[in-house]
């Protein structure tokens, strides 16, 4: 293992990219620069770093036609910033190879909690069958969920949904990924069907349903299990 | 009484406004002479040449010199607008370049024989309709015409000279000239000149000498042409003590004029004498046609039109209407356009007719007529009537028509041999009349009279006795068959009539009813489709292609048809229709402008002009009947309006948007200088108080400055997401992007951003587990809560509550929020959301976009916001989302 992940940063506002190298740098990070996309491509060829944060808003090559070139030939891990303006276009970039994103205005502990999720990801190939969060533990392999010690009885479904979000701890699953893995292809438009079983599944894991602290949801994106 | 003498302001005033029209027109200088050869062409050359001296551009459009060598030598002191060829059946033929001449744009044009008729294919058929054309371009005119082609003295003329006059000019063109000026010769001096040879050359010279030049003849067009100076001065006299200037300012009388016109010849004249009337009295005057539902022959069609567009060149208004009962129209007329006097030709209809259409048309008219004066016009007999009555006779049936009823009546004859046997010969005749009748119930006028005299002649031979002879033996067998045959015509006569007026009234009904709904589609629905709506139904109505064409935002036509199916304009229609657009003027097919096109195109006429075409392809069919003609126009007219009043509808909301705008600028600089600057101010202030040592070592200060430095970016973070809202709304590309939402989840994960901020305000939530899902966008629904929150903070006193609930209310959902401020009185409860409306004494700061966005954001979804009063005195704002279909259960797959 190397001493200090490297993170590319590729965002042309000067502002964002100090506050960045400020946070990053305190927490461990080595800092890679770009102010533009195809300095960014660049850097990510000849410098291979570890992660990628990656402005959406880019001037010239934007951060979309930026993350597409990129995965063409990289599967290093991408976080997106982006403002808040249309969950569509999250979607989009999460389908489009993004492992996860942030709005902007953004805390940096909210940052580096990000990153170090998809640093574990990036990792550990072979995910740890058993996942532990708070009172939590999913057996992954044993397919059996305990809280506090004592096995919660699922439904398949709602193994199943948990199952999915497991594998991607930390990280947000997009609703239509989601859908798709549940309840298969045809299942994609019915949202619902997510709001109904994530409920379910907060009332069986969450000490309070109705404020929950590890199934969260990611509003007109998906949903995230909270890394422990 | 000096009072009385005073010229009246308003006359005055409209005179002023007439000059005015005129200054952007040409001015018109006609040159009229009693006949050819007085020297008028000379005169308007010679006129010509000295405004070129003068230093005007003058050219000359047009000028024949008969091969007189004086009028040749005057000619080239002027410029000459080359003409332009026009190819006409293998020989070519030059006229007068109109569109030249537009295009070059002189003050002055010379423009000889107004009266000349253009050669087919001319943008127009008659040369004055050019001048006109160049007149309306701003050119001036000077023209040449002969008395005997003016429109109101053809027919004294004609009977002066016994030569038929072909070409006519309107008087109107007369009226619309600034000058007239009379060449005048005395008769002897003009055949000294004829015996020259001054005029005509060779023997046209001897043929025109015995015809024209008889000192007798010219004597009396003399008088003729003098008489219509002397009438015009005299117009000009009244119009000038009137006020000054204007001739026709208003009508002095409170007479109004109303000729009836049929498709006979004879009518021009009776147009003719009305017109004649109305300028004695002048007053204005109407041509009618009523239709009594027979079909017209292709020859009375075309004599029935000549006549009305003749009325119409003379400044009638022209109406049609369809009615058995001729009188019973007129009268119906006269009464709903205040006629004082009625023009009629002496009716020719023998007293059958009379007898059969209910009293002579005359008598009837005399005895209903109350207070109308009626004129009767004596006509000459023609000959050709009756023919034409024949023709109609025949047109009204097919030869199978003739073809059944000759088998109807051998069938009848047939059967009445078999009857003949049981019942005798008598009752034979009333086996006929009955085959008589039902034959009338399906037949027209024709077929039943031939059938009559058939069936007549069939009874006498074969069954009368002595049978098989046309003799009758005794006088009761006589009476039989006379009192049979009338009583088979009357009987086919009175059905013919009730089934032409169930034609007529069926007809009328139809038009009613296309022109109903041509109102009711303009009146409602959305433009594109209302203009297909438009084109469909007339199209059906006129079993034509019709299409609607509207201009470009460039004024120009777009080539872009709306009708049921593509109307293609050709390059020539589109041209066609490129010039009706820009004059207003119907055009092509069927009209006098541009009439060698394919298409007709008629404009949508609004108060301020043409607001598009409404196209019509006529070639190939039959010419439109005036009903049909009318109905388009009327079509078309409706449409115009309508058009126009959408257009300035939109310009009128293009406006009240602009001022809205205006005001969202003002707002914005407002609310920069507000609502952006004081947390800028924060942020900035904490920063600078950071960067103190002594600060920043004391880690309670530094806590609570880096606390404030949060929730002032915050702040900025709110005001520039409603601002940007705000304006995305504006623009129209805010949509929400729907999807299932559990409200309690929805609710909390708002408020859970919004914990800064509502910090000084306990939070009460009452949000049941178990409300149905809601079809929402997260965010529209985020953004409408947290402006509510918001509000509930910043308006109720520290420390008191707020609380949000959610609950179903009927097949809706309602998020309310409750503080405890000071209330929404109930006047203001729908102003608050208006956009930049604030209460009176609401705290500084806000740019009175919250609320509006807020319900903005909710409409986009279906729902809506308002505000009641909450019990205990503060304001309790509702977000209102109606509650889709439960959505089906997901299906648990097997375990």
């Amino acid at each position: 293992m190397r001493a200090a992940p490297r993170v590319l940063v590729i965002d042309d506002e000067q502002a964002i990219r100090r506050l960045l190298k400020a946070g990053l740098e305190a927490a461990g990070y080595q800092l890679l620069e770009a102010a533009d996309g195809e300095a960014g491509l660049r850097l990510a060829a000849t410098e291979a770093p570890d992660l990628v944060v990656l402005d959406l808003g880019l001037p010239g090559l934007g951060g979309a036609a930026v993350l597409k070139r990129l995965r063409e030939w990289s599967r290093v891990p991408v976080l997106i910033l982006t403002v808040q303006d249309s969950e569509a276009d999250k979607v989009a970039l999460l389908d489009a190879g993004a492992d996860d994103y942030l709005t902007k205005p953004f805390g940096v502990p909210e940052l580096l909690a990000r990153l170090r999720v998809l640093e574990r990801h990036r990792l550990d190939v072979q995910p740890d069958p058993i996942l532990k969060m708070g009172p939590l533990e999913i057996d992954l392999a044993g397919h059996v969920v305990r809280k506090a010690g004592r096995e919660v009885k699922l439904t398949a479904t709602e193994w199943h949904f948990l199952q999915v979000l497991a594998r991607h701890a930390g990280k947000v699953v997009v609703q239509r990924e989601l859908l798709k893995q549940v309840w298969g292809p045809n299942a994609v438009e019915h949202s619902h069907y997510l709001r109904i079983y994530a409920a379910a599944l907060r009332k069986k894991l969450e000490d309070d349903p109705a404020e929950p602290q590890w199934i969260l949801t990611e509003p007109g994106v998906g949903y995230r299990l909270k890394a422990g | 009484m000096a009072e009385l003498n005073r010229p009246d302001p308003d006359a005055l005033l409209a005179g002023l406004k007439q000059e005015e029209a005129r200054l952007n027109k040409g001015r018109l200088r006609v040159f009229m002479g009693m006949c050819a050869g007085v020297g008028k062409t000379y005169a308007m050359l010679e006129a010509g040449a000295k405004t070129r001296w003068e230093g005007m551009d003058a050219v000359i459009g047009v000028v024949e010199t008969h091969g007189r060598f004086d009028t040749a030598a005057l000619v080239d002191s002027l410029p000459t607008f080359p003409r332009k060829k026009v190819e006409h059946r293998g020989s070519s033929i030059t006229e007068m370049d109109l569109e030249g001449l537009l295009a070059r744009k002189p003050r002055l044009v010379l423009v000889d024989e107004l009266a000349h008729t253009n050669a087919p294919g001319s943008r127009h058929p008659k040369r004055w309709q050019d001048v006109l054309e160049l007149l309306d371009a701003g050119i001036d005119v000077y023209t040449t015409v002969n008395v005997q082609h003016l429109e109101s003295r053809k027919e004294a003329v004609e009977a002066i000279t016994g030569v038929p006059v072909r070409e006519t000019v309107p008087d109107s063109i007369l009226e619309r000239a600034d000058q007239v000026e009379v060449i005048d010769i005395a008769p002897s001096a003009l055949l000294e000149r004829l015996a020259e040879g001054k005029v005509y050359q060779g023997d046209k010279a001897a043929r025109a000498a015995e015809n024209f030049f008889k000192p007798d003849t010219l004597t009396a067009l003399r008088e003729i042409a003098l008489r219509v100076t002397a009438e015009r001065v005299d117009r000009d006299l009244r119009a000038f003590s009137a006020g000054r200037g204007g001739a026709k300012a208003a009508w002095n009388t409170n007479d109004r004029i109303m000729v009836a016109v049929s498709p006979s010849p004879n009518s021009e004249r009776l147009v003719r004498t009305a017109r004649r009337l109305a300028a004695s009295l002048q007053a204005p005057w109407l041509a009618v046609h009523v239709s009594d539902g027979a079909e017209l022959g292709e020859k009375d069609r075309e004599q029935l039109r000549k006549n009305l567009a003749l009325a119409e060149s003379l400044g009638a208004e022209v109406l049609t209407t369809a009615d058995t009962d001729l009188a019973a129209a007129l009268l119906r007329l006269a009464a709903s356009r205040d006629v004082s006097q009625l023009v009629l030709g002496r009716p020719r209809k023998g007293w059958l007719g009379a007898l059969l259409s209910g009293g002579s048309l005359l008598g009837r008219l005399t005895r209903e007529a109350g207070d109308l004066d009626i004129h009767l016009v004596r006509l000459p007999r023609r000959q050709a009537r009756r023919l034409r009555g024949l023709r109609r006779l025949r047109l009204l049936a097919s030869p199978a028509q003739y073809w059944y009823t000759l088998w109807l009546v051998a069938g009848m004859g047939l059967a009445g041999t078999v009857a003949e046997h049981l019942v005798g010969y008598r009752a034979v005749g009333f086996l006929f009349l009955c085959g008589l009748l039902a034959l009338s119930l399906f037949n027209s006028l024709g077929p039943v009279l031939f059938g009559a005299g058939l069936s007549a002649l069939v009874w006498d031979y074969f069954f009368i006795p002595p049978k098989y002879t046309f003799i009758i033996s005794t006088s009761e067998d006589v009476l039989m068959i006379v009192a049979y045959f009338l009583a088979a015509v009357i009987t086919g006569l009175l059905t013919h009539r009730v089934r032409n007026n169930q034609r007529i009234l069926a007809e009328r009904e139809r038009r009613t009813d296309v022109l109903y709904r041509l109102v009711a589609a303009i009146a409602t629905g959305e433009r594109s489709q209302t203009l297909r709506e438009v084109s469909n139904l007339l199209g059906g109505a006129l079993k034509r292609p019709v299409a609607v064409f509207l201009p470009g935002p460039d004024g120009a036509l777009m080539n872009q048809s709306h009708g049921p199916e593509p109307f293609i304009l050709s390059a020539k229609e589109e041209a066609v229709a490129g010039w009706a657009l820009s004059t207003g003027k119907a055009a092509g097919w069927g009209t006098s402008n541009l009439p060698t096109s394919d298409a007709y195109f008629a404009p949508l006429e609004g108060r301020h002009g043409a607001e598009g075409l409404l196209a019509l392809r006529g070639a190939g069919g039959p010419p439109l009947s005036l009903e049909d003609e009318a109905l388009m126009k009327a079509a078309a007219q409706q449409l115009g309006l309508s058009l126009e009043h959408e257009r300035l509808r939109l310009a009128g909301r293009e406006a009240e948007k602009l001022r809205q705008s205006e005001q969202l600028h003002q707002a914005l600089l407002n609310s920069v200088s507000h609502e952006l600057r004081t947390p800028l101010t924060a942020l900035l202030g904490t920063a600078a108080a950071l960067q103190d040592d002594a600060t920043v070592a004391d880690p309670v200060r530094r806590h609570g400055l880096l606390k404030e430095l949060g929730s002032a970016g915050g702040r900025l973070n709110r005001v520039i997401e409603n601002l940007l809202d705000m304006a995305r709304l504006n623009s129209g590309v805010l949509e929400p992007q729907l999807d299932w939402h559990d409200p309690g989840e929805l609710v909390r994960l708002t408020l859970q951003r919004l914990a800064e901020p509502l910090a000084g305000h306990p939070l009460k939530l009452d949000l049941p587990a178990e409300l149905p899902l809601l079809r929402a966008d997260f965010r529209f629904m985020e953004h409408a809560l947290s402006n509510l929150m918001l509000n509930a903070a910043a308006y109720a006193p520290a420390g008191t509550p707020i609380t949000v609930t959610a609950r179903r209310v009927g097949q809706r959902l309602e998020v309310s929020v409750v503080d405890r401020g000071p209330g929404i009185p109930p006047e203001a409860r729908e102003r608050v959301f208006e956009k930049f409306y604030r209460l009176p004494g609401s705290p500084a700061g806000g740019t009175g976009l919250g609320l509006h966005i807020t319900r903005s954001l909710m409409e986009a979804q279906g729902g809506t916001a308002l505000v009641r009063s909450a019990p205990d005195g503060g304001a309790d704002f509702v977000l209102s989302l109606p509650l889709s279909a439960a959505p089906p259960p997901p299906v648990e797959p097997g375990p």
